[in-house]
């Protein structure tokens, strides 16, 4: 834990044909904080999100996570790592119910041995009712403790928002990436959202939070990583990033 | 009791209420021959949907080489024992180990392919098979076959009669069946399904989806060869006729009529597609016409098979009988 910086990113580069999406994109984001990460639409935020998960393959630069070199690995072996995601468009498992969605994501955790699911031992018995018992504490914990049971498919776009949230906290991940997670909320859900964000950090797990919402983003975030056409282009905290000239250009241009 | 007992007692029960049926139906079919025949053969593709059901309904991935698999099974067993002359059950398990060592090296490349691409590549696997199994004619007899394969037997007892192979063919289909259960039980039945709804969403999860998808694949193609060597002792010859395409192509409809995420679905398939053709004979010219339009309608009108129609009857029915009996205690 010598390392005060959980993820690193140097030159990050991201091209889709000739256009570049990510830009030589420079950051870093210290442990246990909620970092932010803005920019206007099409600024590359969510690319960023899905080249340091291991979504979409770079073009050039390096990933680091807590000191070690974490580029080019794929999305599991990411998991594995300790860092779990959310998505703009949430990826949820529609044939399974909430309860096991989570559980899908403890995968990391415990043994994934074929042999020991094709004989169903007592040991693995044991392990998967832990998981269980650990799946429902977490959707106590974002208030989905009463649809544990249901299809996935039959909760509210909100619901389903906060139990992706639930799911990336069953990975007990150290790092979290959520991609516009306040999107599509109400305002009542976006302060329940807020709360559980502020949960998250108090429970020493880093966030890096990509969102729209201005407001939202100032009242939780304590670091802000500003992002224009690919690049970097400022950070600092939320007053700072507030009162800067070159940020207000930004978001002013486009409207 | 509650929904969560009944089901634990159902989880219970069905087990073994399928052991001893299975146990006891050669006595209700009277002992005929003819009707263990087809019971053998609805084993024999149960075990192959088995299979078919983990990789295509539970993983989602469309495989068309479950025939090749089958093919591979039966003519590994076929050589090991008439050139070798080794005992058939060593055939088996040859047949099985071949099979699965081809499925997991053909695995990683093929199950990149996704969808229609996966369908396409899985069947042109099973084409060039069949060409070289017609061409090595001296190995495999060509076109012609290979007859006289021996009967499978433990010491002097030999499975050469229907009956006895009745409960050999059946003691692989629960054994199978059991894992198969087991695993879509398991977090890694949950990971698979997972992955089939969504890749990116399972990877992040920490599903390794190659690594899922190729277990299911080589496990397919364990069950589809075990299946194709006991089939092929069974009649007691082999050759290439009953390895082609179309045999894949039945696969994937008995798990579209019974249900494709269930083991239960393809069970009632594999008896749907048997039992069906031997109903509908009597119409003569036009008993494939009359299975074809029953076949459309189910896949129309049973989404999720017989098994989907069958367990939403039983739901419909315990929700109502419970109704009933709630306002009768009022
Ligand atoms: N898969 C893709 N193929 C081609 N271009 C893409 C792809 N994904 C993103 N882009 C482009 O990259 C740029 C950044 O997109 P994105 O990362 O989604 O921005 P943000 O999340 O900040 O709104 C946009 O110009 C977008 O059109
Ligand atoms: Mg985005």
């Amino acid at each position: 834990m010598t390392e005060p910086h959980i993820l690193s990113v140097e030159g990050l580069t991201r091209r889709y044909g000739g256009v570049v999406a990510v830009d030589g994109l420079t950051f870093k984001v210290r442990r246990g904080t909620i970092t932010a990460l803005i920019g206007p639409n099409g600024a590359g935020k969510t690319t960023t999100l899905n080249v340091i998960s291991g979504i979409t393959p770079r073009s050039g630069g390096r990933v680091f996570l807590s000191g070690e070199d974490a580029t080019d690995l794929r999305a599991d072996q990411i998991c594995r790592r300790g860092m779990a995601r959310t998505f703009q468009t949430p990826q949820v498992f529609r044939s399974l119910t909430v309860r096991e969605n989570l559980v899908v994501a403890t995968m990391r955790l415990g043994t994934t041995s074929i042999a020991a699911a094709a004989f169903r031992t007592a040991r693995l018995r044991k392990e998967e009712e832990g998981f269980r018992r650990s799946a429902d504490e977490w959707l106590d914990w974002v208030g989905l403790a009463h649809c544990a049971d249901r299809p996935i498919g039959s909760l509210s776009f909100g619901q389903v928002r906060m139990a992706e949230v639930a799911r990336v906290l069953a990975s007990k991940p150290d790092i979290i990436l959520m991609d516009e997670p306040a999107s599509g909320l109400s305002r009542a859900e976006t302060q329940t959202l807020r709360s559980v964000l502020l949960r998250i950090r108090d429970a020493a797990i880093t966030v890096l939070l990509v969102e729209h919402n201005m407001p939202f983003v100032m009242s939780t975030a304590e670091h802000v990583v500003v992002l224009d056409k690919g690049r970097f282009l400022a950070e600092g905290d939320p007053a700072a990033i507030q009162a800067d000239a070159a940020v207000r250009n930004a978001y002013l241009g486009r409207g | 009791m509650s929904a969560e007992q009944s089901r634990a007692f159902g989880r219970q029960i069905l087990p073994v209420a399928g052991i001893g049926l299975v146990g006891v139906l050669p006595v209700l079919l009277g002992g005929s021959n003819s009707l263990l025949n087809i019971a053998v053969l609805i084993g024999i593709y149960f075990i192959v949907c088995i299979g078919l059901s983990l990789i295509f309904g539970i993983g989602g991935q469309l495989s068309l080489a479950q025939a090749a698999f089958y093919g591979i099974g039966a003519y590994t067993s076929a050589l090991f024992t008439t050139k070798l002359g080794a005992p058939v059950l060593l055939g088996f398990c040859a047949a099985a180990l071949t099979a699965g060592v081809i499925g997991w090296i053909l695995a990683a490349p093929i199950l990149r392919l996704r969808t229609v691409y996966l369908a396409m590549a899985t069947l042109a696997f099973g084409e060039i098979l069949i060409t070289l199994i017609r061409e090595n004619r001296g190995l495999t007899g060509g076109s012609t076959g290979l007859l006289n394969l021996p009967a499978p037997a433990v010491g002097p007892f030999a499975f050469d009669t229907p009956l006895s192979y009745y409960y050999l063919v059946w003691t692989v289909a629960l054994a199978a069946a059991w894992v198969a259960r087991n695993i879509i039980r398991s977090r890694i039945g949950l990971g698979l399904r997972a992955l089939s709804d969504t890749e990116i969403g399972a990877a992040s999860c920490g599903v390794d989806v190659a690594r899922f998808k190729t277990w299911m694949f080589t496990l397919g193609a364990v069950l589809a060869g075990i299946a194709g060597a006991l089939f092929v002792h069974y009649i007691t010859f082999i050759s290439p006729d009953s390895f082609s395409v179309s045999f894949s192509i039945l696969m994937v409809m008995i798990l579209a009529i019974g249900g494709r995420d269930s083991l239960a679905g393809a069970l009632l398939g594999a008896i749907a597609v048997t039992v069906l053709p031997i109903l509908l004979a009597s119409y003569d010219r036009y008993s494939e016409l009359i299975f074809g339009v029953l076949f459309l309608a189910a896949v129309m009108f049973l989404p999720n098979g017989l098994a989907g129609a069958g367990s939403s009857l039983v739901r419909r029915l315990t929700v109502s009988a419970r109704s009933s009996g709630e306002r009768a205690s009022d």
